[in-house]
């Protein structure tokens, strides 16, 4: 089932705090040009201006620059209402989003083991958010397995299905297995944060 | 002030990099070779135009994915131990597997990127596809051998030709000393 949006939520999501880079935009371009072309980009576009959050992807997204994290959010609902995406479809949006990254070909250098991408989680959120905070808890190579934490951001649940994809590829690149990944602790089902659980 | 101008610096340090990745990227798609850039362990990290063309797997179906995916594992090993030890790979033959499960014949060459104080953080590879000079190869192979067949038949019609010749000479001879024979002969019978 696909994630419904209210239009109170979508006004609270436009007046969330915070920053996000514009290379996440750049990867959700790329997404819908893959996908179904230029036909598709417009169709997200009015999504979006539906939204009042009007947005050129193609015009307006620059990797350096930074955006309000609204924007970040309606994006993914837009992209999802357009291509018709459930929580898988919007997970598997998120499991394709660092294959195209700059910002992730900057971190790459990290990509060699679960350790690496252990340490250096907290500060690849950083070069993407202005808010929030990421944290590696545990790490356990033994059984095959991470836990990680994200503070202080509450936007909408769709965005947590984007995440355990994304968060998901990057880890498989650094242990070269294929990842499963779950959010066991979630801001938006009453918990004081969201974390996520990533096997391998 | 001091605000403004640091703002400044890095809006001009913003575009620099993004004029950087522009040029990179552009110098990454143009180049005819696949290329492709992935980790110690062999997961692949970034492709360009050129290989997603010879291989026929897009970015979705190979970034992130094993390398193993187009080549044999063994020789995949092979590489990322003689790149990592001796920097350079060049030349080495292997077989790239496409999407479509069609074998190509190729060389690679591999280079190690190295971060000073880091190591090895990651294996350039690029392929040249061997299929044409493959093919010019066995027609060089084939033509070479009708060649050889047709200097065998002519060596030894070269040889029946020879031996005919001293067949000749030899009947020649007998001709002339049976010639002599007869002529001795009736020489005696007249006398």
């Amino acid at each position: 089932m696909p994630h419904e949006i209210t239009d109170e939520e979508i006004s609270e999501v436009l007046n969330a705090e915070g920053e996000v880079r514009g290379v996440v935009f750049k990867t959700d371009h790329r997404f819908l040009l893959d996908k179904g072309g230029e036909e598709t980009v417009k169709k997200v576009e009015e999504e979006l201006e539906r939204m009042n959050c009007p947005f050129n992807y193609g015009e307006e997204a620059d990797n350096m620059s930074f955006y309000p994290i609204g924007v970040r959010v309606l994006s993914i609902v837009a992209i999802g209402r357009a291509l018709n995406l459930d929580r898988e479809g919007v997970k598997e949006m998120g499991e394709n989003a660092p294959k195209f990254s700059l910002m992730i070909k900057f971190f790459m250098r990290y990509f060699l083991s679960g350790e690496k991408i252990f340490e250096k989680a907290g500060e690849m959120w950083e070069k993407h958010y202005s808010v929030g905070k990421l944290e590696a808890v545990e790490l356990n190579n033994e059984e095959k397995y991470m836990t990680a934490r994200l503070y202080d951001i509450n936007l909408h649940p769709i965005f947590c299905d984007y995440l355990t994809g994304y968060f998901a590829s990057i880890l498989k690149m650094g242990v070269g297995s294929d990842i499963i990944v779950e959010e066991r602790t979630c801001i938006h089902k009453g918990g004081d944060y969201h974390e996520f659980i990533f096997r391998w | 002030m001091v605000e403004e101008k640091q703002e400044k610096k890095i809006k001009t340090l913003q575009e620099d990099v993004s004029m950087l990745e522009s040029y990179v990227q552009d110098l990454f798609a143009f180049t005819p070779l696949p290329l492709c850039f992935v980790n110690p362990k062999g997961m692949v990290l970034e492709v360009n135009p050129a290989f997603i063309k010879a291989t026929g797997y897009d970015e979705y179906d190979i970034v992130g994915e094993s390398l193993f995916k187009i080549m044999e594992e063994k020789d995949v090993r092979e590489i990322l131990r003689q790149a990592t030890e001796e920097k350079v790979v060049e030349e080495q033959e292997t077989v790239i597997k496409t999407k479509e499960e069609k074998e190509i014949p190729a060389t690679v060459f591999a280079k190690s990127r190295r971060i000073e104080g880091e190591g090895v953080n990651g294996i350039f590879f690029s392929f040249f596809n061997l299929t044409d000079i493959k093919r010019k190869e066995e027609e060089i192979k084939k033509r070479k051998e009708e060649l050889e067949e047709k200097v065998e038949e002519m060596e030894k019609i070269n040889r029946l030709t020879i031996g005919r010749e001293v067949k000749m000479a030899e009947l020649k001879d007998k001709i002339k000393r049976l010639k002599e024979e007869i002529r001795e002969h009736k020489k005696k019978q007249n006398e």
